[in-house]
Parts: C-alpha cells; sequence; structure tokens
C-alpha cells in the first residue's frame, strides 16, 4: 500500500508540473484528490488493510494530500500569473506612433525670446503690418529724401500706406496710447524689397523693445541685453556694444555676441571676427519723443531690435533663410 | 569707402599693428568690414553710417583716427593760393539757384600739359578701385578721396561762351554723360551748362563733350556744394550714382570746397606744368558760423551712467576737433566744426563722448521694470498661443508662407481679385499683391510637401490676411489647416484609411471644444468657390460664418501639381474670438452610474444624421448624457439608398440610480419617435 501511495504522488506532482493551465490543474486536484479521486478511492479501500498499519497509511495519506494541495496552490499561482500576462508579445514591432505637431521654429524662437523678456518684466504689445509712412519713417526720426531711408526701403501700397519695415512703429503706437513708465516688446512681422536668397528675404520677423521711464541710463540698455544674451545663447557668452547710428536713436550701438559656434576664435559662421552681430540699440532720439507727444526733457528710454530668422539660424545651424518659408515637413517636423 | 593704409599714414600717426588699427576703429563706431592684401599694400574696407559723411574721405579718417587715439600727429596738406577778385573779367559764371547751389567756386589754370599720371598718382588712383585716366582728372579723383570734395575739371576751350550757368534743366535737354550713356533730361534736375547747352549733371557726373583730354590746354576746375536732395532725386531718378553723388547726398564739408580747390590746383600746376590763374570765383565766400551745443557734466554722467570729470570731457572734445567757447566746470558751450553737420543737439554730443571714452568702461545694470497691466492682461495674445497649441496637439505642423502672393495663385483658386490689395513697387509679380486668405499659402505648402511623396501632411498657419472692405484697407487674423494623405502613417494594425471630410470637421469641433465655444453649426452653403461644393461646409456662429472646411476641387489641384484629395480650412480668428469662454467653471458630474443602449437606424442617405439625434435628445432630455456613432453602414444587410447608424446611447441621472425598467421604457419611447416621426426603421 505504501508503495501505492508513493507512485501516485510521483505521478501526481510530475501532472502538477506538466500543467499549463489553472483548467488543467483543478483536473489534475479533481482527478487525484477529488470525490471519485485516486488517492480518495485508494483511501476508501483502507478496510482491506491490517488494522495495525492503518494508522500509518492513514498518515501518509493525509500527508501526501496536503503535499499536493499545496503543489496544485503555487503552480496555479505561477500558472495564473502566466496567463494574466498573455501571448508573448514581438517588442521589436514598431510602435504606432500618432502624428506630433509641431510650432514652426520662427514661433518657437519668437517665443523664447519674448519669455526672457517677460521674465524681466516687459509687456508683449501687437500692432498692424500696414501702416502709415509717418509712424513707419517720419516718427521715428527719418525724414524723406534722406540717405538713411534705403536701410529701410519698404513696399508701398495706396495713398500713404506701406507694409512696414520694421516692428518700431507699434512702439509709437504705444507711446501715443499710453504714458511712461513703459517697457514692452513687440514681436512681428515686417518686409523688405530685398531680393531673395540665402541670407535675405523679403518678409521677415523682428522682436524690438523700448523702455521709457525716468532715470533710464545706458547702463540699464547694457544690462537687460546682457541678461537677454546670458539666457538666450549661455552664461558663457560675451557680449561687446559697438558704436553705430541710427537715426532713432542717440547714442546707438550694434551689438555683438562671442560666435556660438567657434567660441571667439574665428570661423566661418562669424567671418574669422569671433563675433557675431545679433542686435541694433540705442537711446531714444528726443525727435522720437517729440512725434508721440512726450516731452523729450523730461523722458529717458533706450530702445532694441533683432531679427528672429538671423538669431533661429545662428541657434539652430539653419544656413538657408528660405527654408523657414518653404514650409518643408522635413524641415518643420525636426523642431 | 577704401582706406590704403599706407596712404592713410601719410596724414596721421599710426603707432599700432593692421589689426589692432581696425579693433579701435571697429570699436570705435567706423566698422571695418575687409581687410585685403594688394600690391598697394594693406587697404582696409570701412562702412560710414549714413549720418558720417565725413569718413568718405581720407583726411577724415585720419582724424577719426586722431580722436580715438588721443595722442599723435595730424598732417595736415597745406595749399593755400591767392584769392584774388575780378574771375568774372576771364569767365561769367552764374548760379540760378542758390538753394540748390549754396556754394560754387572755380579756378582757371592755363597752358596744362595733360599726359598720363605719374607713377605716385597712378598707384594711388588704381589702389581706390579707379582707372587712371590722364594726370588733371587723376587730381580731380585724389583729392576727391582726399578730402571727400567732389571736384570737376572742365576743358575751358570746349565750353562755349565763356560762361557756365548753374540752372536747372529744360524737359527734354538732352546730355551724353562720361559713360558714354545719352540721358534726356527733365526740370528738376540740375546742371551745369554753357550758353548752348549742359556740360555736366551738377554733383553726379560730366558731360563728354567737355570732358579734360590729352589736347585740353585750359582747365577750369569747380569745387562746389549742391543741394543734398535734389542730387539724391537726380541720382535715383537716372539710375545713376557716383562716388561725387554719394558724397553730395550726404552733405560736404562747406570749409572744404575752397581747400579741396585749392589743393587741386595746386597739385594740377606741380604735375601737369599748368600757369595757375590768381583770380578765384567763389559765389558764396562768406565765413559761415559754426553750429554751438550746450551739454553739462552732469547730463553725460546721467545718461551714459559714468563716472567721468570735466577734464576729461574737455580732453575728448579737444581730440574731436570741437571748441570750448564760454564754459565752466560743469557745462561746456561747444563749437562744432564744419564737417561734424551730424552734431546739432546735446545728446549727439553725448554718444561722441561716450564711443571715445569707449562703450565697453560704461557699466552694466538692471533697471527696475514696471509692467503694463493693460498689456498684461490682453487675452488676444493667449488666444493665438491657445490656437496654436491646440493645433499642435492635434498633431498639426505650424507653416508660415508669405503674406505675398501672385493675382495667378488667386485665380487658380477661384479667388476673388476686385478686393485684393496691390503692391506698388513688388520685387515681382508672384509676389505683387497682398493675400486675402490664408488658403493659397496652404494649398501651395500642401502641394509642395504632397510631391515629395510626404505620406501624410498636416499643416496649419494663423496669420493675417488682407483685404478692402467697405473702401478701408483691412488686416484680420485668420487660422487655417490643411489635410491629406494616410490618417494614420504608423498603424500597421487596421487597414489603411485616408484623411477626410470628417477629420477637417473633427478639427474645428475640437479646436472649439477647447476654446469652450458651442452653439456652433455647420451649414451647406455660403464656402467659397475652390470647394466641391458637394464635400464642403460653411462654419456657422449664432447664424454669422466665421470660416469653412471641405475638399478642394479637383480641377483646381491640377495646377499645383496634386493628384490626391485635399481638404482644407479657414477660420476668422476675429469673429471667434468674442465667444471664446476664458473662463473656466467646475461643473459636477452625477455620482450615479449611466446605462449604455446601443440603437441602429435605418434611413434614408439623404436625410442628414442630425435629425435622428435631435429627436433623440428631444425626447431624452436630460437623462441622455451622451449619443455616440459608432458605426455607419451602406451594404447588403439594408435596402438600396438607405443606410445604417448605429449610435450608443448613455442614460444618466443626476438625482439617482437608474433602474433597467426606467431605462427601457425611456428606450422605447425613443424608438417610437424615430420611427413615428422620421420614418426609419430600427434593426
Amino acid at each position: 500500500m505504501q508503495e501505492k501511495l508513493r507512485e501516485i504522488e510521483t505521478i501526481a506532482q510530475q501532472e502538477i508540473t506538466r500543467a499549463t493551465s489553472v483548467e488543467e490543474l483543478e483536473n489534475v486536484r479533481i482527478q487525484y484528490l477529488g470525490r471519485k479521486g485516486v488517492l480518495t478511492e485508494l483511501l476508501r479501500n483502507i478496510k482491506d488493510i491490517p488494522l495495525s498499519e492503518r494508522p500509518l497509511i492513514g498518515k501518509q495519506a493525509n500527508v501526501i494530500k496536503q503535499k499536493l494541495l499545496s503543489s496544485i496552490e503555487v503552480r496555479i499561482r505561477t500558472v495564473g500569473r502566466q496567463e494574466k500576462r498573455g501571448k508573448k508579445v514581438d517588442i521589436t514591432l514598431p510602435g504606432i506612433k500618432p502624428a506630433v505637431g509641431t510650432l514652426h521654429p520662427i514661433t518657437q524662437v519668437t517665443k523664447e525670446i519674448g519669455n526672457i523678456f517677460s521674465s524681466l518684466g516687459f509687456s508683449r504689445i501687437d500692432g498692424p503690418e500696414i501702416e502709415t509712412t509717418f509712424r513707419n519713417f517720419e516718427a521715428l526720426n527719418i525724414p524723406q529724401d534722406h540717405p538713411s531711408r534705403d536701410s529701410f526701403d519698404t513696399f508701398y501700397l495706396e495713398k500713404d500706406l506701406l507694409l512696414r519695415s520694421h516692428t518700431s512703429p507699434v512702439q509709437i503706437r504705444a507711446m501715443e496710447k499710453y504714458r511712461p513708465p513703459l517697457y514692452i516688446f513687440v514681436p512681428g512681422r515686417v518686409y523688405r524689397p530685398d531680393a531673395v536668397d540665402a541670407s535675405h528675404s523679403f518678409m521677415f520677423h523682428q522682436i524690438e523693445g523700448l523702455a521709457v521711464d525716468k532715470g533710464i541710463t545706458f547702463a540699464d540698455l547694457k544690462g537687460v541685453l546682457h541678461m537677454f544674451v546670458l539666457k538666450m545663447f549661455g552664461e558663457k557668452t560675451k557680449m561687446r556694444f559697438r558704436p553705430h547710428f541710427f537715426p532713432f536713436t542717440e547714442p546707438s550701438a550694434e551689438v555683438d555676441i562671442s560666435c556660438i559656434i567657434c567660441g571667439g576664435k574665428g570661423c566661418r559662421v562669424c567671418s574669422q571676427k569671433g563675433w557675431l552681430e545679433i542686435l541694433g540699440a540705442g537711446m531714444v532720439h528726443p525727435n522720437v519723443f517729440r512725434s508721440v507727444g512726450y516731452e523729450p526733457k523730461q523722458c529717458r528710454g533706450f530702445a532694441f531690435g533683432m531679427g528672429v530668422e538671423r538669431i533661429a539660424m545662428l541657434k539652430y545651424g539653419i544656413d538657408d533663410i528660405r527654408f523657414f518659408f518653404e514650409n518643408d515637413c522635413r524641415f518643420l517636423r525636426q523642431f | 569707402m577704401r582706406v590704403p593704409l599706407e596712404w592713410l599714414k601719410e596724414y596721421v600717426d599710426i603707432n599700432v599693428t593692421s589689426d589692432e588699427l581696425v579693433q579701435k576703429l571697429t570699436l570705435g563706431g567706423l566698422e571695418v568690414t575687409a581687410i585685403e592684401d594688394t600690391p598697394f599694400g594693406k587697404i582696409f574696407e570701412v562702412e560710414a553710417t549714413s549720418n558720417r559723411p565725413d569718413w568718405l574721405s581720407l583726411l577724415g579718417i585720419a582724424r577719426e583716427i586722431y580722436a580715438l587715439e588721443g595722442k599723435g600727429k595730424l598732417k595736415w596738406p597745406n595749399t593755400s593760393l591767392p584769392h584774388k577778385r575780378g574771375f568774372e573779367k576771364i569767365f561769367n559764371i552764374i548760379i540760378m539757384d542758390r538753394e540748390m547751389c549754396p556754394r560754387y567756386t572755380a579756378r582757371i589754370i592755363e597752358n596744362v600739359k595733360v599726359e598720363s599720371s605719374p607713377d605716385w598718382l597712378k598707384k594711388k588712383v588704381e589702389s581706390m578701385g579707379l582707372r587712371s585716366i590722364c594726370n588733371v582728372v587723376d587730381i580731380t579723383n585724389f583729392v576727391l578721396f582726399e578730402y571727400g570734395q567732389p571736384l570737376h575739371a572742365f576743358d575751358l576751350n570746349k565750353i562755349v561762351g565763356s560762361q557756365i550757368v548753374v540752372r536747372l534743366a529744360k524737359n527734354g535737354e538732352k546730355i551724353k554723360t562720361l559713360d558714354g550713356i545719352e540721358r534726356t533730361l527733365n526740370k528738376e534736375t540740375l546742371v551745369i551748362a554753357d550758353v548752348q547747352k549742359p556740360i555736366a549733371i551738377a554733383g553726379v557726373m560730366g558731360s563728354e563733350n567737355s570732358e579734360v583730354d590729352f589736347n585740353t590746354t585750359n582747365v577750369i576746375l569747380e569745387s562746389a556744394c549742391f543741394d543734398a536732395t535734389s542730387v539724391r532725386k537726380t541720382s535715383r531718378k537716372i539710375g545713376l550714382i557716383t562716388d561725387s553723388s554719394y558724397r553730395f547726398e550726404r552733405t560736404v564739408d562747406w570749409e572744404a570746397v575752397r581747400q579741396a580747390n585749392d589743393r587741386a590746383a595746386y597739385l594740377i600746376c606741380k604735375y601737369a606744368g599748368g600757369r595757375l590763374r590768381e583770380e578765384f570765383f567763389d559765389s558764396a565766400p562768406a565765413k559761415r558760423s559754426l553750429k554751438k551745443i550746450k551739454i553739462s557734466q552732469q547730463e553725460i554722467s546721467e545718461i551714459l551712467a559714468i563716472e567721468i570729470d570735466s577734464e576729461e570731457i574737455r580732453n575728448i572734445l579737444k581730440r574731436l576737433g570741437i571748441s570750448l567757447k564760454k564754459s565752466t566746470k560743469t557745462s561746456f558751450e561747444c563749437e562744432i566744426p564744419s564737417y561734424r553737420r551730424d552734431l546739432t543737439i546735446a545728446v549727439d554730443l553725448i554718444e561722441e563722448i561716450a564711443r571715445i571714452f569707449s562703450y565697453d568702461k560704461i557699466p552694466i545694470r538692471l533697471p527696475v521694470v514696471k509692467p503694463n497691466l493693460e498689456l498684461e492682461c490682453s487675452k488676444l495674445h493667449k488666444t493665438e498661443d491657445v490656437i496654436k497649441e491646440i493645433f499642435v496637439s492635434l498633431g498639426f505642423n505650424e507653416v508660415i508662407n508669405y503674406s505675398l502672393t501672385g493675382s495667378e495663385v488667386l485665380r487658380n483658386l477661384r479667388l476673388k481679385l476686385d478686393d485684393v490689395i496691390p503692391i506698388q513697387n513688388p520685387i515681382s509679380s508672384e509676389v505683387a499683391v497682398l493675400r486675402p486668405s490664408l488658403l493659397s499659402g496652404i494649398v501651395q505648402s500642401l502641394s509642395y510637401n504632397l510631391n515629395r511623396r510626404v505620406e501624410q501632411v498636416k499643416i496649419f498657419e494663423l496669420a493675417h490676411v488682407y483685404s478692402r472692405e467697405t473702401r478701408k484697407i483691412e488686416e484680420k487674423l485668420n487660422v487655417s489647416f490643411g489635410l491629406s494623405g494616410l490618417k494614420y502613417i504608423y498603424d500597421w494594425e487596421d487597414k489603411p484609411k485616408n484623411l477626410d471630410f470628417f477629420d477637417a470637421k473633427g478639427t474645428v469641433e475640437a479646436l472649439f471644444k477647447a476654446l469652450r465655444i458651442s452653439n456652433f453649426n455647420f451649414s451647406e452653403t455660403g464656402f467659397l468657390n475652390l470647394f466641391n461644393p458637394s464635400n464642403a461646409a460653411a462654419i456657422m456662429l449664432k447664424e454669422k460664418m466665421v470660416g469653412y472646411i471641405g475638399e478642394v476641387c479637383k480641377e483646381l489641384l491640377e495646377d499645383f501639381n496634386i493628384n490626391t484629395p485635399v481638404f482644407v480650412g479657414e477660420l476668422f480668428v476675429d469673429s471667434i474670438f468674442p465667444f471664446i469662454d476664458f473662463n473656466r467653471k467646475f461643473v459636477p458630474f452625477s455620482s450615479y452610474p449611466f446605462v449604455a443602449r446601443d440603437i441602429a437606424v435605418v434611413i434614408g442617405e439623404s436625410i442628414p444624421a442630425s435629425n435622428i439625434i435631435s429627436v433623440i435628445r428631444r425626447i431624452g432630455k436630460e437623462l441622455v448624457k451622451d449619443i455616440r456613432l459608432f458605426d455607419r453602414y451602406i451594404g447588403s444587410q439594408v435596402s438600396c439608398g438607405c443606410v445604417s447608424l448605429a449610435f450608443n446611447i448613455k442614460y444618466q441621472s443626476e438625482k439617482k440610480t437608474l433602474t433597467d425598467e426606467e431605462v427601457n421604457e425611456l428606450h422605447s419611447k425613443i424608438c417610437l419617435a424615430l420611427q413615428e416621426e422620421l420614418k426609419v426603421q430600427i434593426r
């Protein structure tokens, strides 16, 4: 009898180990331990065993029963986990990517620049692209028939309307509408009749800024632009101010940054100079204050401006301005 | 302007290397854009800004170096000749318009030997990029570059009537200029003329028939001042810019007019063997008073935020050639030299002081910024940013197209040309009008990408369009999008599908949901002619049309080289803006579960699905939480000309859990109503 019991235990354990589903294990349990199970049947025939052996057999049978139940339980847990996980998937098949949209790189750079000036406390203001000759030129101290007008030449519409050649007219509008203190920045599209090539476009984007307040100095202008340069291009970037001429500012300056490609050693991008010109700036000319009805003797202000495409081309290593307006998806999706 | 270094050294001491000099000049405001090594030595290319005409001469640059360095010597050419009266006895000069010609000087040199120039002169002229012509002409060019004062030498014997008149031309008068081109003049052009004909376009170029050649024996040398605006207008009109006109339009130095005349006459006599007549013609010999500007030490230190003592200020002003008249320790009355017409007000002097002091030494400070509350709270910027973000989240790529387009593109899209605004001076016919709609750009961008075999194109643009409405030119903000190609590029689990009208409709619905705009609907009419009328809709908000979506007519796509279906939409942001709800308010949702029931309705294909939905809503009232279409079936299981629409309706109450009986009752009511009112079949 003992032999028989041991045999049954071994076979049952094998079947338990071989089972691959919860259902199979349930069958094994019924088969061996159920009402009509092998072990149960065997124990029914215990009356055929001499009395003296009965307690031993009984104990052995119970032990085996417990062992099998335990094995079945453990195996059920393992197999159950496997079943819940399902069939093994080929993880190297491509994922199903939903379409990912992108903002145009010009929008992204405009946002980044705008955020820097917002963080310094400047407010954003917008204005129309169709402007009057007065706000585009005369109000900015650019008289008619003057050589300085050449650099700002633009497209004319009818009567005395034109497409603005810089975003400065919006600053004029702001000063006409609000009194100082005024700290604003203006992003927007501008137009100049240049033939289109790798570095010129007849339509491009600018961001200009203006600060008018009591006690504004040239040092404040330097400070604001320095902060912009560090935040935009990194803390290691150097900045230098060079005297220049703009009809609407005096003193005027062009602002360079140390070349972001070669760090200032000289390379093709910076034409071996080590410096890249990125901004024009200066103290607002008294004639500009006069044209908006501010009293020049009581006002001080500074203004600055930059080309967004230029900044984007430097930052992203884009070598042809035409990419921005071709809208090739292979270009747009890189940003 | 070209600046040969060796030549420059004749006028000023230069004790630094050429690289150091480039740095000094550039950081002082005179940008050196190139350095060339040439057979004439090192030559700088400098960019003189339009406010510094005095930099258009080598003496001017020498003065600048002297001002920046603060030491060394200026070596000025010293040629002063006699200026005897009585010129009119030998020759007559009449100035008809003193405003157009404020000063005219002339001198006669007889018995010149016109030959090719001596080597030193040839080299100097060639180093400036000109060809050597002959000694007399080369000298006039030499002095032009030296002093920045344009001069002209006429062959005296070619001038008819011993008379020069400075006058306006007559309409139709002709002149053959030195470049061999015959030009017709008009009455706005200032000319130099003899009794018969014009012999020069004043300030721009002389005529062939009065030029000095190898047979010339007597020369009359002109050095004058012509009105800047007049020369500029003439130069632009005839399309001719010369070294002379360039300088006149920026205004020449009054004082240099006479000096340059003397210098050239001296050189001609020395190197061309002429005999100088001592009589000198000067239409305005009186000394002109110089401009005075007052400036204080306080202003300077305040505006520049620097500490600068009055001794240093004096030094800088002196180096700049500015004499101090009545001055105290802290305030200065400055007399501005004649060649600095750009210095007119105090801030001009402040810039001079700043750049000689060095911009680098000005400190860096951050101002205390005061934001403008009205601007900070503006909703329009937020709206633009939000709209862009919504499109990005829907998987669209933002494009930026030119605001200008051509009439041909507009015609190809059947867009109306009457209210389109033209550019007066376009650079080409392809960009000669302002776009009235963003769709032309969107279709072009779709075409560009589809032609490069991009399998899925989803693009959008938020920008301005321009048109004339009620006689005024208006600038409006629109947003537009385009869809074409596969719905899902990467989905290998399902059958491939293409983007269609409902993707465009869904885009608008998603956009309006995100902007919390409700009460909009789609109408079958009112959209543009570029749309396929069977597959398009106008978007209506409170009975006003605020945009349109649809398939672009297949016939039009040919002009754009597109042969797959293309869906576009455009919305008028200005019209939508007032309906956007910027407030967010939490609406509590029901804590009771919903019960869902499906219903499949068979209707005629031409019946709008919205009819079914309105009935369901009307009967179900607030207990119908959601109606979702999950299938639209046309096929063998449904009669011909009919379609089966399967909806999943979610029933839910705010107040309690609905029982099965309650739901069944309501659902039956709805089915009944559909059958009775719309004569539909329920599957």
